[in-house]
């Protein structure tokens, strides 16, 4: 493995005098693909948020691609070949997929051949090319929101629970296309997930994230065999 | 039985609201105002709703309800196959419109046009960025007044003006952008509500600048490339061309000016539209979130929809301010703010035809039936309720995707998930 592409060090997030996440030690190497486990309301999408500057980090630093992002504006992060596919999905209803691909390719106009690609990876949103979002099925807009986010060319995906609300085999297949994009195109991934016996499976490396705070890391399966990870999270699941 | 009781009870709440609106009339009596009795005509409009709803109840049973929903797709279909036609039609008939009607109307289709150019103005705001504004009026108010404090200070012309005025009401739109640019729906609707009203209660006070209730007159007529109109000496419109001055003359000029600017406002909101800058309006009023994590900048998307849209709003004020001669905080109420966001919202959010359309029945519509001012707010309330049971998003409701290859597939507003957008 290379070098440290994201590092948070020591970051605190709060919502008003809440506490959200408690002094995060996390790294993501270029190439990898790392998980980020815990249960509801652990402090997985914030930790996301974070990355993204909304809301801010009020102690530690987040570093990227060897540059501080900690006070960037969002806007400007979000330009840095760093790509999030937000929680829920939260494509727009009413654009057409085309339109809804094209704001992704908003903040990077020059990457160029996005469109072949991502309609590559996901062949049956090339047939709905023309069809508004809000009328796909919700497996075809976790899809729409992964490819949207692919449009800037990004070096990083943060990706925040795609399995949401969707049925096993669909999840199967999204999880296939990031695998698929991880090993030819070097995509580097870090993921949010419930489905923690999953995401394990997929991920090199992983972080359990209990009450705003990492507690456990360790590869993929060296996790999925720790009794702690087994008992909380995966109980019934595998 | 349940179709006499549900007739029996919305006999009874129109009762209820037709007793004092209709019922009671004021007539000119001993010593002021007295109150005549009008049980008659309560009597016939209760008795309407009584059998209308009695009419609905049967229809409902005959036709049974699949087919009702097969309805509507047809007629949202049918929709936008008129507007096919419909709209170059428009444009043809503004075109021609004072060589085929009288004075009255050629004032009237004036009226109607400065409202079809703020419908537009703000469609930008509310229609395309999403972002509720109840104070648009402001900008109105601000275009009016800077055209006629410039002209009168300085003796500038209409034309010069014209854009000074639309670029100060799009300052004032950055200005009132940025305090409200964390706020949304319901929050944002009652700062832009009282940003209206600060506006027209400063122009109210300000009197050694605005000239208070009463207002500035004398305020300059456009000229065409310099030429007056008004009077047949040199220098005047009619005097150049040899013709015999007549007022009908600044009339029509005035309403091609109008239809220019219209028309260049649509064309702008148009363009914009196709424009990355018009597509993150569209994709912030869709979903904030979505946005910020495709990396599009929320401050300025939403500074200069407000910016692009109160231009407009200044000028068409402008416009206002040299079409009456005279303005007075009077024309700037909350009742206009109203009146454009209802024909936005009638005409259907971000369609183009559709507040066109809006902006004819409102406007046109009010002034026609002058004669039943008494009943223009009944009327007003009920074709809003109908409207609403009708065709919940507006009378245009197809919202054609920015690009498209080939022929682009229109889904109607029924088709997607209501509440969403």
């Amino acid at each position: 493995m290379s070098d440290a592409l994201l590092t948070l060090a020591g970051v605190s997030t709060f919502y008003g005098a809440v506490q959200a996440l408690k002094s995060v030690d996390l790294v993501v190497r270029e190439g990898e693909i790392v998980t980020l486990i815990g249960a509801n309301g652990a402090g997985k999408s914030t930790l996301m948020m974070t990355i993204c500057g909304n809301p801010r980090a009020r102690a530690g630093r987040i570093t990227y691609a060897g540059d501080d992002i900690t006070a960037l504006p969002t806007h400007l992060i979000m330009r840095r070949a760093i790509a999030h596919a937000p929680e829920g999905r939260r494509i727009f209803p009413r654009m057409t997929v085309r339109e809804n691909l094209l704001m992704g390719a908003q903040s990077a106009p020059e990457a160029a051949g996005a469109f072949e690609r991502v309609l590559a990876l996901f062949p049956r949103l090339a047939e709905r090319i023309g069809q508004r979002g809000g009328t796909l099925s919700g497996g075809e807009q976790q899809m729409l929101a992964i490819a949207r986010a692919l449009m800037s060319r990004p070096r990083l995906l943060l990706l925040d629970e795609p399995s949401l609300g969707l049925a096993p085999m669909i999840v199967r297949q999204i999880f296939a296309a990031i695998r698929a994009l991880n090993r030819d195109q070097g995509l580097t991934v870090l993921l949010v997930e419930q489905n923690a016996f999953q995401a394990l499976k997929l991920a090199h490396r992983g972080y359990v994230l209990v009450n705003g705070a990492i507690t456990m890391e360790g590869s993929g399966m060296e996790l999925l065999r720790r009794p702690e990870v087994r008992s909380a999270y995966l109980e019934g699941s595998a | 039985m349940t179709a006499l009781r549900e007739a029996a009870l919305s006999a009874l709440v129109a009762l209820g609201l037709f007793a004092p609106i209709v019922g009671l009339r004021t007539v000119p009596g001993e010593g002021g105002l007295a109150l005549a009795p009008q049980p008659g005509l309560v009597g016939v409009l209760v008795g309407l709703v009584f059998f209308g709803r009695l009419g609905v109840h049967l229809r409902d049973r005959l036709r049974p309800a699949p087919g009702r929903a097969a309805v509507r797709p047809r007629l949202a279909a049918t929709t936008a196959r008129l507007g096919a036609w419909l709209a170059p039609a428009l444009i043809a008939l503004a075109l021609i419109w004072p060589a085929l009607v009288g004075r009255y109307y050629v004032d009237l289709a004036i009226l109607v046009l400065t409202y079809v150019m703020l419908g537009w103005g703000l469609n930008i705001v509310v229609g395309l960025a999403g972002l509720l504004d109840l104070g648009y009026v402001a900008f109105y108010a601000v275009g009016a007044y800077a055209y006629a404090l410039i002209a009168q200070f300085t003796g500038l012309g209409f034309w010069t003006c014209l854009p000074m005025a639309g670029l100060l009401a799009a300052l004032w739109g950055v200005t009132l952008g940025f305090p409200v640019l964390r706020l949304r729906g319901d929050y944002l609707a009652i700062v832009t509500l009282a940003f209206g009203e600060i506006i027209r209660v400063v122009l109210l006070n300000w009197v050694s600048l605005t000239g208070g209730p009463n207002g500035i007159s004398g305020i300059p007529r456009p000229t065409l490339f310099g030429l007056r109109f008004g009077g047949d000496e040199p220098g005047s419109f009619a005097g150049f061309f040899h013709l015999t001055s007549s007022p009908m003359q600044r009339i029509v000029f005035l309403y091609y000016v109008i239809l220019g600017l219209a028309f260049f406002t649509n064309l702008v909101s148009l363009r914009l539209r196709r424009l990355p800058l018009g597509r993150a309006w569209e994709a912030l009023r869709e979903d904030e979130i979505a946005c910020r994590s495709l990396g599009i900048n929320i401050t300025r998307t939403k500074l200069t929809a407000f910016a692009v849209g109160a231009l407009f709003g200044g000028f068409a004020g402008a416009f206002f301010a040299t079409r009456q001669g005279f303005v007075s905080p009077e024309s700037f109420t909350f009742m206009e703010s109203a009146t454009v966001l209802a024909i936005v919202v009638l005409g259907g959010l971000g369609s183009q035809l559709g507040v066109a359309l809006a902006a004819i029945v409102m406007i046109g519509g009010a002034e026609l039936f002058r004669e039943f001012a008494d009943y223009r707010m009944l009327v007003f309330g009920l074709a809003l309720v109908v409207m609403m049971v009708l065709r919940p998003r507006g009378l245009v409701s197809t919202r054609t995707p920015s690009v498209a290859l080939g022929t682009p597939r229109m889904i109607g507003a029924d088709m997607v998930a209501q509440g969403r957008g």
